[in-house]
């Protein structure tokens, strides 16, 4: 089974909740875990669908951005499925209700090149937003287990 | 193998070149007016249904020819097409991405946007079938091309 975590924005906060799923962040991590994703080189076309691991559950965990064309990449993952008659479950995860103001302003501010600034935000909505990231990755893991 | 032909919204210029690749045209005179505007899937894809690879024939060689509408953000697609074959182990050598969009016109794209976006048919499809009247040399080459590789992969 895959689970990609997408967003219809760029990969990097689908990547934060899917190292939270893969449990490879812990609260004294969280500040060098978010400049690490965050500051990575942002290419729009290389390594946008990215593998990140496998779970402990055998799942293996993916992180998407979609740049505003979810329903492109929605409407080609069900076609290539059914070319290619792949029978494998994906899971897929919307992450977008996560971005809450301080996580929006964050990252405006580090396009700006005001990182330090910027990372304050993000961690700050980040934080906001952990219990929120807990209750999803709970829920997937719930999921699989019932499949 | 399977060969995609892509543009924008993969009704009007990726039609005509896979019409022409799967023998639908014929290969040499420009084709009537009639005949492009009764093809199949001609500026019939709508918006919605960008991103959905539509079968469109097999060529002589037994290759399954497909349209495709990739949207603005064709480069990001692709790739993700690509990379989301990879994760399932799927050979990407077996797929040729032909982009068909490089040829058209300004007008083209106008009576595109106007038929499929403002639903002005009437309008916008004589200006597209009319551009690729004119563009059709231009297609029936890049479908010589695209048949020229394929044989020397088999």
């Amino acid at each position: 089974m895959k689970i990609i975590f997408y967003s219809s924005r760029d990969n990097k906060l689908a990547k934060w909740i899917a190292y939270s799923y893969l449990n490879y962040i812990n609260s004294e991590q969280i500040t060098k875990k978010i400049e690490d994703i965050f500051l990575e080189d942002d290419d729009l076309f290389k390594n946008n669908l990215c593998y990140l691991g496998n779970s402990s559950d055998n799942c293996q965990v993916i992180a998407l951005g979609c740049y505003g064309q979810n329903n492109i990449i929605l409407n080609l993952i069900t076609a290539l499925n059914n070319i290619y008659s792949i029978q494998e479950e994906v899971i897929l995860i919307n992450i977008d209700s996560i971005y809450n103001s301080s996580i929006n302003l964050g990252l405006k501010a580090i396009d700006f090149k005001l990182q330090g600034l910027g990372f304050l935000l993000l961690k700050k909505g980040i934080i906001a937003e952990r219990s929120k990231i807990n209750k999803l990755v709970e829920e997937i893991k719930e999921r699989i287990e019932i499949d | 193998m399977k060969i995609i032909y892509y543009c924008y919204g993969g009704t009007h210029s990726s039609v005509l070149a896979a019409a022409i690749h799967t023998g639908q045209l014929v290969s040499k005179g420009v084709p009537s007016k009639k005949q492009i505007n009764d093809l199949a899937l001609y500026d019939k894809i709508s918006k919605k249904e960008l991103g959905r690879p539509f079968f469109y024939g097999a060529d002589e060689f037994g290759n399954l020819v497909y349209v495709l509408g990739l949207g603005s953000k064709r480069e990001l697609i692709k790739e993700f097409l690509l990379d989301y074959l990879k994760l399932f182990n799927i050979k990407t050598e077996e797929i040729i991405l032909v982009a068909a969009l490089p040829y058209v016109s300004s007008f083209t794209k106008i009576g595109g946007f106007l038929s499929r976006r403002l639903g002005l048919v009437s309008l916008g499809r004589p200006i597209v079938t009319y551009t690729l009247q004119k563009l059709y040399p231009e297609y029936d080459n890049l479908v010589s091309q695209v048949k020229a590789k394929l044989r020397n992969i088999d």
